[in-house]
């Protein structure tokens, strides 16, 4: 169910006429928010409900657990009981073809009530940490399972059958579950936050279940800590008739933004990307610039959405993109783009590897390590990890080279935004670069891309030149805005009568330039 | 003051509305002049005149007096020595986008005429018809002419359109005429077309143009959902039957596969030959697609009618360059493709002597290939 689809919003009418409707009785209200999560989210595929549920009983249990608490036998019970009657109602209709799915839960269960048995008698110090353990092991291991196990099979059997070894396995036929990346992180920021003493677990667990399926960020993010979104489901939430038409006007901007510019320019890119040898170097970075508008349109369009309709409902989400394409540098790059993962990066790993606590070698290794990781999060295959990579280099070259430390000495206006100008255009220069291997199909299309682009093969395919500015000069001119405003809802700023005209432009654009076919958001796969 | 601006604007939206489409959008205005018949379903107002227009086409359209696109009559009575063509299709086979002289009766006639084979090719197509509407057609507008072919459309929609018109509809394995009538909105468009205004608006309105078209999606898109669960009720209330193995199941597909076998059979009870022409999917050149090969790939048309497809020509690489259709408008066949499918027809004609049941056609000499050569 994509957001910009009219199940959507058939499904988002019904759901909140019946929400508003609940608004004195907040429990009510948060059965209704896990109840549509999890209709949202089982319009893809509602087997795959299983994994979050599961994820969800694990962290609320482990969450417990690393707080120090020991597990009471009917917190256990009414936990064990209450996953398997959820995975029941989700297989019902399709249990004789899904059957394996509610077994493996099952087993599951007998799992969780071993660990119970072996937590119990440990020490606090030890329990808290086997708990945060536990909620380690199955969220990575859902991950691992779910989306990684081809991609390091295939990996190593290939480096095996290089060597002269035939390894004679074959691969699982895994489907990916929608937003599985998402979900578990965030859940394993729930845990890890308590046993670091940062946020208290909570005893509710449909407050919990809501927390983690919310379905407005459930398949795309943004990925909110529990620090942020949880206690948003323990308070009336406050609808207004503000919230109710700034909440529109966010989600109106960002379906312009994914269903108009990022899905016409998926056109050029698609069209580059297939056929890299065939076109000249002019086509080529038409259609690299077409994926780089598209990628940022297509995510912080999705993101916007998810915010407008929480806040339609009375939550409030972070922001996940401030002005990305306006850094200078790595570090100011990472600050606007998918905030919520790369201060989650930050937060979970960099620092745990220690940050840059140690000799400038170590902090080199650590960025290095966490942006591979990053990369690898984006997608099972090698051209994420090298993209992660590359990232990582970026980030430790300007590191060594001071360039933030440059940047900070003010300079007279003219000389600043000189240097502002050439320092941003040069970094937006390596960001292309990065997403040609974000995209490439796989090595060899990066290979015949990347030498295609400065190659200087004749000058054409210039066709699609007309698209790329009509979709990006607007996108641009609304950042210029943005930053001169310093604020992204800038449009309160503006004159009311120039204000309706921005709206009846982003309208009338959904109403006629949405793209016709069918293009998924990118981060679906993720 | 705010009395004012609250009574201009829904004008001033609608003048930015016009601007923006016309400055950002292009929108193409491919206005349908139909209204309702006396069998239930929809024919093109007769003796209607108008315009279609997009970046890339600007034709007239023009409908005879009984509702067929032609620039001619025709008596039931066939000519001396001339065979007839009855052709079903919905707005591809009646030639939107295209002048009258492209479109795909007026080329199949010319081709057939090539190859010395005396013809009328008439067009009963309306736009937006499905198979389930041919049938009906067949039986209160088609027979009466005597044709000694007649030719059905296939396309991707008619899946959808069949469930949606919900003329008929599968019960026990047999194929049910439900007693409905589909009108979609012709009672208003009836009502709204007696006012200049409004057949000037079709016409020159680009936001008017979108809103319509997206109103028409949505409300298919509730009917199909309707149908859908209508007939998914009516399924679970009946007792299971045993069905035949080779025919896929799923509820639009055996439909469109008994509509199919209904039209063929009513063609040969009525002394015609009948042939199948499959119109690709156009979406997104040059990755055409075929219907035969996704939805209906297990159906096994090809064994059952008479069946031709351009997909072959559409999808080889040495015409990767051409234009088989319009990308601006609403993805009609551009003249090209219009030529392939009837060359393809023609041939299928010819090579399967699906006329030689009538073998007083042939004339001494060729008549004129003008029109083909255009």
């Amino acid at each position: 169910m994509l957001f910009h689809t009219s199940t959507f919003f058939l499904f988002f009418a019904i759901f909140i006429a019946l929400y508003f409707s609940l608004q004195r009785y907040l429990s009510a209200q948060n059965l209704l928010v896990l109840a549509g999560s999890y209709v949202f989210y089982a319009a893809w595929d509602e087997r795959f409900l299983v994994l979050i549920m599961v994820s969800t009983a694990t962290d609320y249990i482990a969450g417990l657990g690393a707080s120090g608490r020991q597990i009471e036998r009917k917190t256990a019970l009414k936990t064990g009981a209450l996953l398997l009657a959820g995975c029941g109602l989700a297989l019902g209709w399709t249990f004789a073809s899904s059957w394996h799915f509610f077994a493996a839960v099952v087993a599951f269960t007998g799992f969780g009530a071993l660990a119970l048995r072996m937590a119990a008698p440990m020490e606090e110090k030890k329990r808290r940490k086997f708990w945060m353990t536990v909620s380690l092991i199955v969220n990575l291991g859902l991950l691992g399972v779910f989306k990684y196990f081809n991609f390091f099979a295939d990996s190593l059997a290939g480096l095996a059958s290089a060597g002269g070894i035939e390894l004679g396995w074959t691969t699982l036929q895994i489907a990916l579950p929608v937003g599985i990346s998402f979900y578990t992180f965030q859940t394993l920021s729930y845990t890890i936050d308590i046993y670091r003493d940062r946020m208290k677990p909570t005893e509710k667990l449909l407050e919990l279940a809501a927390y983690i399926a919310f379905f407005p960020q459930l398949v795309a993010g943004p990925i909110e800590r529990a620090r942020n979104l949880l206690p948003q489901f323990f308070k009336r939430r406050e609808i207004t008739f503000e919230r109710i038409t700034t909440g529109m006007a966010l989600f109106a901007w960002g379906m312009y933004k994914k269903a108009v510019i990022a899905d016409n320019l998926s056109i050029i890119a698609n069209d580059a990307f297939a056929n890299p040898a065939g076109m000249s170097s002019v086509g080529l970075w038409i259609g690299l610039i077409a994926f780089t508008f598209q990628i940022y349109c297509d995510f912080s369009g999705y993101s916007d959405m998810a915010r407008g309709v929480a806040r339609i409902m009375g939550f409030d989400l972070m922001v996940n993109f401030r002005l990305p394409y306006f850094s200078r540098t790595p570090s100011e790059f990472w600050r606007g783009w998918h905030i919520s993962l790369s201060t989650w990066l930050r937060d979970y790993l960099y620092i745990g590897l220690g940050g840059n606590r140690g000799s400038s070698l170590l902090t080199y290794r650590n960025l290095l390590l966490t942006m591979v990781l990053g990369g690898l999060w984006h997608g099972a295959a090698w051209t994420f990890v090298l993209w992660g990579f590359y990232q990582g280099m970026i980030l430790v070259l300007y590191r060594v080279a001071r360039i933030d430390d440059w940047l900070a000495k003010p300079l007279s206006p003219v000389l600043e935004y000189s240097r502002s100008a050439v320092t941003m255009a040069f970094f937006f220069f390596l960001t292309m670069i990065g997403w040609l291997i974000f995209r490439a199909n796989d090595m060899g299309n990066l290979s015949i891309y990347f030498d295609g682009l400065f190659a200087l093969r004749a000058i054409g395919d210039t066709g699609s030149l007309a698209l790329l500015l009509k979709m990006a000069v607007p996108l641009v001119l609304v950042q210029i805005a943005q930053a001169h405003y310093k604020e992204l809802e800038f449009q309160y700023n503006l004159a009311p009568f120039l204000r309706y005209n921005v709206y009846l432009f982003v309208l009338f654009s959904i109403v006629a330039l949405t793209y016709q076919g069918d293009v998924e958001f990118i981060y679906f796969d993720f | 003051m705010i009395v004012l601006i609250v009574l201009l604007s829904p004008v001033y939206i609608v003048l930015f509305g016009e601007l923006f489409m016309r400055l950002f959008a292009g929108v193409a205005l491919m206005p349908r002049y139909v209204t309702g018949a006396d069998d239930g379903i929809r024919m093109n107002i007769p003796n209607a005149v108008y315009g279609q227009t997009s970046r890339e086409v600007d034709v007239e359209v023009r409908i005879n007096s009984v509702g067929m696109r032609a620039d001619r009559e025709f008596t039931f009575e066939k000519p001396d020595g001339t065979c007839r063509i009855a052709v079903l299709g919905d707005s591809f086979f009646m030639g939107y986008e295209v002048e009258i002289e492209d479109s795909f009766s007026h080329l199949l006639e010319a081709n057939l005429a090539e190859q010395n084979v005396n013809c009328e090719v008439l067009n009963f197509s309306v736009s937006g018809f499905g198979t389930a509407e041919y049938v009906v057609a067949m039986e209160s507008r088609v027979l009466p002419y005597n044709p000694d072919l007649v030719i059905f459309e296939l396309h991707e929609t008619d899946l959808s359109e069949n469930v949606i018109s919900d003329l008929y509809r599968v019960e026990d394995g047999a194929l049910v005429k439900t007693g409905n009538n589909y009108l979609p909105a012709i009672a208003v468009r009836d009502k709204l077309m007696q006012y200049g205004v409004y057949r000037w608006l079709i016409e020159h309105s680009q936001l008017y143009s979108v809103v319509r078209e997206h109103a028409g999606k949505n409300v298919k898109k509730l009917l199909l959902v309707k149908n859908t669960v209508k007939a998914f009720f009516n399924k679970d209330a009946q007792p299971e039957q045993d069905t035949p193995k080779e025919v896929d199941t799923t509820g639009p597909v055996e439909l469109l596969v008994k509509l199919l076998e209904r039209g063929r059979d009513l063609s040969v009870q009525n002394g015609a030959e009948f042939l199948l022409v499959d119109i690709p999917n156009g979406f997104d050149p040059p990755n055409y697609f075929s219907v035969l090969d996704r939805q209906l790939k297990d159906s096994d048309l090809h064994s059952r009618f008479n069946l031709v497809s351009p997909l072959a020509t559409f999808t080889d690489p040495a015409n990767a360059d051409t234009l088989y259709y319009y990308q601006t408008g609403h993805l009609h066949l551009s003249i090209d493709g219009n030529k392939v499918v009837s060359k393809v027809a023609a041939d299928a004609i010819i090579n399967q002597k699906l006329l030689d049941h009538r073998t007083t056609f042939t004339s001494a000499a060729p008549t004129s290939a003008a029109t083909l050569e255009e």
